[in-house]
């Protein structure tokens, strides 16, 4: 019997490359959970817009999407024959749908990443033929902690510095003591920034905000220590790593994480390197001589933020509160070790892209598109 | 503006005129520092708002009525090429100070001083509260003389950033550059006048407003205590008066000893981030 995928997410920014390698490298149906709300369109659009598939029929015939919202009961699939349908055939989930937003309240952001985890769960809890269960995590479940942190970690007090972490931390908590009944392994990710080969961003979050704040010229400062490991992964070797996990040597009850390790570049570097980036894609922006942001104590910052608050300058605010929710975690140093993944695959540091090989390609990717406004 | 440690300004009553106060300040300091008036060579007037302050009033003549000549008259200092200096915001006067030095050390005559002045005040009308500061109109006026017993030029560092020439347009990137351009002119300053910032006993602050000298003492590591912000409550921020107010208010109470090294630190629209570095 072919391998029935069910997969969540895969139009997302790392979902859609892994889906893609699904479409190219297996014969596996795809079962995709498209988002009710969110961007879609027929399997042809979907094909092009998302996979960069043409729409060959065995790619079109093995493709089905169904709409739907995860945060919902049955996950919002509307016909129940359909639901009943994809519980007798599906063999393989792969729960890539999140809310990867840093600033939701904690309720919406658990609604998204817990309560939406525990609809994907309990649909494979109820699958007959499952054989393997797939959940991209953050590596930032571990939240406030400092120093070495394991892949068969969880549980711990240090507390989170957005509502993220702690609903992904939370999301994980769920599936692990789900691990007998349901075959999960976990895959936790560090920051994806693009494609190690054009730059090319397909979702803009966080970190390229931070970037476009000191292309505007408005990041005063970042909370940190100057030598901060910054750890920076590809979307494309993200999904390649996530595809030979998953599909080539998929362990159960095991959790594994993807990231880049030693060799990363520090929180000095990642400004020094992005000044150097826009000057080499935008000759025009270095007439205006932009200082580079300060790398200041927590106190600093927040004693900033809250001048911004109290001058009531509604641009500055805006900017600031975009890296309060996550300029924190670059005071919490981690050091992610890769037991479990390098187990798995030991030459992933031989293929890893460094991230020094490829920053500045993102960055012009960034200016480029004028942030995702341009395609 | 209590939270950003404003209590009082002070604007020039009716019955005052600002030249008065102009040649008081000045007259105050020819006196203290027994300076002759013959040895004053040149004048230096700075003022940092950008308005003519003679009116035309149907008299096109009243556009060249020019107050650094008014004081030369006044003071009696015969001897002085006098000039007036602007559109550095608030760090014009540092400036002044700095071309003065650079003047006197370039002169080959022993007995020579420079008056430097300032004269910063606010149409009437306009609104105190510019830019998250509460502003006075004030006078200051000091002599730079050659090898001086106090208050020793020691460095001058000046990072101009004229790319914010239109201030109003780039009100946001502004604030955004104003901490890290801090830091740095005041760690090359420091740096450059062969200095650590522990050897420097007091930061004399312009008094834009106490949060920002909070936030700038973190980034330079540097102890509140070390900043002497007694007057940004009482006197609030001038443009360019503050830190000869400040300076004049210190010694006065007996916070300054010989040899003090002093940071005075301030940023200018223009913009420009200037920092002098004396020895008391
Ligand atoms: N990007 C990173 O740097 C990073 C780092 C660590 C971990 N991760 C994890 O990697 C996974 C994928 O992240 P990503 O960067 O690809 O995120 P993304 O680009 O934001 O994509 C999220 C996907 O989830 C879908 N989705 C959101 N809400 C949904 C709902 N209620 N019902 C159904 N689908 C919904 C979205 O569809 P619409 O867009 O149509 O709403 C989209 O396809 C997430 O689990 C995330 O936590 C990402």
């Amino acid at each position: 019997m072919a391998q029935q995928i069910f997969i969540t997410g895969g139009t997302g920014m790392v979902g859609r490359e892994l889906v893609s390698l699904l479409f190219k490298n297996t014969q596996a149906n795809i079962y995709l959970l498209v988002h009710d709300k969110g961007s879609g369109g027929d399997k042809k659009t979907i094909l092009q817009s998302f996979f960069a598939l043409q729409n060959k029929k065995e790619f079109m015939e093995r493709l089905q999407i169904i709409k739907g919202d995860i945060t919902k009961q049955n996950m919002g699939v509307e016909s129940s024959s359909d639901y009943n349908d994809l519980l007798g055939k599906t063999t393989h989930i792969f729960h890539c749908a999140a809310s990867t937003r840093f600033d939701l309240p904690l309720g919406e952001a658990r609604q998204i990443n817990v309560t939406g985890t525990k609809n994907v769960a309990d649909f494979g809890q109820k699958c007959s033929n499952l054989k393997q269960f797939g959940f991209i995590s953050t590596a930032y479940v571990s939240g406030k902690r400092i120093g070495i942190i394991k892949e068969n970690e969880l549980e711990h007090e240090a507390g989170f510095v957005n509502t993220y972490e702690q609903s992904k931390y939370e999301a994980e908590v769920f599936l692990k003591n789900l691990a007998k009944s349901v075959p999960v392994a976990i895959y936790r990710l560090s920051t994806v920034i693009g494609d190690s080969k054009t730059g090319k961003v397909s979702h803009f979050t966080a970190p390229h905000q931070a970037i476009r704040m000191m292309y505007l010229g408005l990041a005063s400062m970042f909370p940190g220590t100057p030598n901060y490991s910054v750890d920076l992964i590809s979307s494309d070797y993200t999904a390649s790593t996530l595809f030979n996990l998953f599909w080539n040597n998929f362990s159960p009850n095991k959790t594994f994480h993807i990231t880049h390790g030693s060799g990363s570049l520090t929180l000095q570097e990642i400004i020094d390197e992005s000044f150097k980036g826009m000057a080499e894609a935008d000759s025009s922006w270095v007439e205006k001589n932009y200082p580079k942001p300060a790398i200041v104590s927590e106190e600093a910052f927040d004693l900033f933020m809250n001048s911004a608050v109290s001058a009531n300058n509604p641009v500055l605010k805006n900017v600031l509160s975009a890296l309060n929710h996550f300029a924190h975690q670059l005071l919490y140093p981690k050091n992610f070790f890769q037991n479990s993944l390098l187990a798995m695959l030991p030459d992933y540091k031989k293929h890893l892209p460094g991230i020094r090989d490829y920053y500045g390609k993102v960055i012009e990717y960034c200016i480029k598109s004028k942030w995702g406004k341009i395609q | 503006m209590h939270d950003f440690g404003f209590r009082e300004c002070y604007v020039q009553s009716n019955n005052e005129s600002i030249e008065g106060l102009l040649l008081n300040s000045a007259e105050e300091v020819l006196r203290e520092n027994k300076t002759t008036g013959d040895s004053i060579t040149r004048i230096f007037l700075y003022s940092g708002i950008n308005s003519a302050n003679n009116q035309d009033e149907g008299n096109a003549l009243n556009l060249f009525r020019y107050p650094a000549a008014e004081l030369r008259h006044k003071l009696g200092l015969f001897n002085a090429n006098a000039i007036g200096l602007s559109q550095q915001g608030c760090s014009g006067l540092l400036s002044a100070i700095d071309l003065a030095d650079q003047l006197l050390s370039n002169s080959n005559t022993q007995q020579e001083s420079i008056l430097c002045a300032a004269v910063d005040a606010l149409p009437a009308g306009t609104k105190r509260e510019i830019m998250y500061n509460i502003m006075s109109d004030a006078t200051a006026a000091l002599v730079v003389t050659k090898n001086s017993e106090k208050n020793r030029i020691v460095y001058f560092h000046q990072e101009f950033q004229s790319y914010y020439w239109d201030t109003p347009q780039h009100e946001n990137e502004l604030l955004a550059s104003y901490f890290p351009m801090a830091q740095r002119t005041i760690e090359n300053a420091v740096k450059g006048a062969g200095l650590t910032m522990s050897d420097i006993k007091w930061f004399v602050p312009h008094n834009v407003s106490l949060r920002s000298w909070e936030i700038l003492s973190k980034l330079l590591h540097t102890p509140m205590e070390k900043i002497w912000s007694k007057n940004i409550s009482r006197v609030g921020h001038t443009v360019s008066c503050d830190h000869i107010i400040n300076l004049v208010d210190m010694d006065k109470d007996g916070y300054l000893k010989k040899g003090d090294y002093l940071a005075l630190f301030t940023f200018g629209f223009g913009a420009n981030w200037s920092c002098l570095i004396l020895q008391h």
